[in-house]
């Protein structure tokens, strides 16, 4: 019994000379909440639908569930919940109509969870599919995606049109999957929602894989950002030691970033007389903004979602 | 888990569905209903026409013999010749005889079919009937004609005898299936529109496939594109089902709605058949069966449709190729009787497949072309089920 929930490995997708998937490597583990990070076009999508077969794969090997992606696609998705970063919904019938419809294909004959997701995410199943807006349609794909109570659910951008109230909601969910036993894989572009609910995070780039962490290992990676107000002026070389950078002069105040043993700094801090301090977690907003230079954030700012969009 | 796409895709397509199996039932219902009325006006006789004894020689250099009834007070009769018969008979007609005889011979052309009317003058001596032989040219126009009329009305009085004709009535649909626009649909056969089975075929069989072929046509193409331009694929196959279950249940959609079509097709037609008191010439089973010759040629159209669907990805581009392939197999089947050097032309037309004239006209049911275009569609059908599962779904 594997205990990967699903491996990749060397994934390559081309369409002709373009390159979407650039030999990526992955292993999500079972029970873990995984968060694909990148700007739009990174190679997300293309990589999830690769993963459930509506891509054929130009080179590597996927692995779900312990099953070959290619050979046993139908499995899979037996075992698999899928929501779709884009989809369009069967017109002219009711929500619960189409859902009904969906999870007959998954041959699941109750409908207790379609009925309970929809109650939480305040859905109306009674409405028709065309009357609906952005944000219930996606409650829809939400809905759809955990209905079949499969083991594994693949997201792709699942809070896009959620308000944050549902945001929340949709967090919470997710939790309990969890808890559950369930592995989440799920694609996102806001860095928030990722930190939030994810306990593993890997960033793609322009079709690249650039990390892959635990998200407690990149807090503590990235550390603590300390901020310190003297009486006087302070030579900052005092706290060049190991594990802090990042310093910064501004008057009497100083910042560093702290990643290792707090326990030296503060006594060095203890050597002044000092006004005010404030110690912060360092966000994975720089991280990621680190990682996301040159094109991606840009685009990501101008959506206004993407740093610091998410709800806390 | 099989059939629910099937009844999903009818069930989303309901209303489209309605209005085409509504359209087969009033064309197939009135079609049949019509047919009475258009028997009488084939058979009915010409007005007059018992007054008027035409005798046809026997050999073409012959004269033809034209008798007619005498009336009474009348004193003399014009007779005119016309090579149509028309609501402008008077105007366009040539005078051919003028004179007091109830008996003429006139040459006689046996390859034109002419009409005769008879008129009988009353009191015209009155006027010494010659100034009638004067102002009144053989060969007349209307203004001539109307002069003499005149000039026999001031004294006279005009009456219609009868009107009858060298050729008959029924041969002007004879000469119809002579035309080669025609012969393609009948195969060469002279089909006997005065009875409801050749009726049927040329009034009804040989233009339904505007009306259910374009459907399938249409039909099929969405079918498949609307989920691919309506962004569902990914939904559809974030399910176990398979991409040839997928492929398959849409196809079996198409084939319920051709049988939907053709059991209403039929009721309209045998319900029609009773209403007319024509069932005893056509059976219902003959009647169903030659309506059911349609299943074969409409799941080609399907199989096409949903190939050029998973190939193209796009209702428009699918469509139009489609209706252009069925458009294209009537015009293959109409230029094939053309001449016999365009003859194998049919062959490659799907049209000469459906051979509805076997079982409506022979009673005969064509089973050879029948799974003929069954087995071409299956065919198609599996040629797009691997295209489909080779290529990606696009976003």
């Amino acid at each position: 019994m594997t205990n990967y929930a699903m491996k990749i490995k060397n994934l390559t997708k081309k369409y002709g000379d373009f390159t979407a998937v650039k030999n990526l490597s992955l292993d999500i583990e079972k029970g873990e909440i995984f968060g694909l990070l990148g700007p739009n076009g990174a190679g997300k999508s293309t990589t999830i639908r690769t993963c459930l077969g509506l891509l054929s794969k130009t080179e590597g090997e996927i692995e779900i569930l312990g099953l070959d992606s290619h050979k046993d696609a139908i499995e899979i998705r037996k075992r698999t919940g899928y929501l779709p970063g884009e989809f369009g919904l069967l017109d002219g019938i009711s929500v619960y109509t189409y859902l009904k419809y969906l999870l007959r294909l998954s041959s699941v004959k109750s409908d207790e969870k379609l009925k309970d997701l929809a109650k939480r995410l305040d859905l109306d199943l009674k409405r028709k599919t065309n009357e609906l807006s952005k944000g219930n349609k996606q409650k829809v794909g939400v809905v759809q995606a955990l209905m079949a109570d499969q083991e594994f659910i693949i997201l792709d951008e699942p809070t896009g049109g959620l308000d944050p109230l549902m945001q929340q909601i949709f967090y919470e969910i997710l939790r309990e999957e969890k808890e559950a036993g369930k592995t989440v894989f799920m694609s996102s572009h806001v860095l928030a929602e990722v930190e939030t609910v994810c306990n593993r995070v890997a960033i793609i780039k322009e079709a690249e894989l650039i990390l892959n962490e635990h998200i407690s290992t990149l807090q503590d990676m990235t550390g603590k950002v300390l901020e310190v107000e003297f009486r006087h002026k302070v030579d900052p070389s005092a706290f060049e030691i190991e594990g802090v950078t990042d310093i910064e002069v501004d008057d009497r105040k100083i910042r560093m970033t702290v990643t290792k043993d707090i326990d030296q700094v503060v006594k060095r801090v203890a050597d002044h007389r000092v006004i005010n301090m404030n110690l912060s977690t360092y966000s994975l907003e720089k991280l990621f903004l680190r990682y996301y230079s040159n094109g991606g954030v840009v685009e990501n700012e101008k959506e206004g979602v993407a740093i610091g969009g998410g709800v806390k | 888990m099989i059939g629910h796409t099937m009844f999903m895709e009818l069930r989303t397509s309901w209303k489209g569905i309605l209005v085409i199996s509504l359209l087969v039932l009033i064309v197939g219902w009135g079609m049949v209903s019509i047919f009475p009325t258009f028997q009488e006006s084939l058979t009915e006789d010409l007005e007059g026409a018992d007054n008027v004894d035409l005798v046809i020689p026997e050999d073409e250099s012959g004269e033809l013999n034209i008798s007619w009834v005498p009336v009474k007070n009348a004193d003399g009769y014009i007779v005119l010749e016309n090579d149509r018969f028309s609501f402008d008979f008077l105007l366009t007609s040539k005078l051919v005889y003028m004179g007091t005889s109830t008996n003429i011979s006139i040459p006689y052309n046996s390859t034109e079919t002419k009409y005769y009317a008879i008129m009988a003058l009353e009191n015209w001596s009155v006027i010494g009937g010659q100034s009638i032989n004067v102002t009144v040219p053989y060969n007349f126009t209307d203004i001539n004609f109307y002069e003499a009329m005149n000039q026999i009305n001031t004294s006279g009085m005009i009456q219609f005898v009868g009107l009858d004709t060298t050729g008959k009535a029924a041969n002007l649909f004879e000469e119809l299936m002579e035309n080669p626009g025609y012969s393609g649909f009948t195969g060469g056969r002279v089909i006997d529109m005065t009875e409801i089975d050749g009726f049927l075929s040329l009034e009804l069989f040989s233009w339904l496939w505007i009306l259910v072929g374009m459907f399938m046509a249409y039909f099929s193409v969405s079918s498949v594109t609307s989920d691919f331009e309506g962004k569902r694929m990914d939904l559809i196959f974030s399910t176990p089902i398979s991409r040839e279950q997928y492929i398959i249940e849409k196809f079996l959609a198409m084939t319920a709605v051709s049988l939907i079509m053709i059991f209403i097709c039929a009721w309209g037609v045998i319900s029609g058949l009773n209403g007319i008191g024509e069932i005893d010439n056509l059976d219902s089973g003959t009647a169903f069966l030659s309506i059911f010759t349609m299943l074969s040629f409409l799941m080609i159209i399907a199989a096409f449709g949903i190939f050029l669907a998973v190939v193209f990805r796009s209702s428009k581009a699918g469509m139009g190729i489609n209706i252009a392939f069925v458009f294209g197999s009537f015009i293959l089947l109409t230029i094939s009787g053309f001449a016999d050097s365009l003859r194998w032309l049919k062959y490659i037309s799907i049209m000469h497949y459906w051979d509805y004239n076997s079982m409506l006209l022979d009673g005969v049911f064509n089973t050879g072309y029948f799974l003929g275009l069954l087995v071409a569609s299956l065919i198609i059908l599996g040629l797009a089920i691997y295209i489909f599962k080779k290529r990606d779904i696009p976003m």
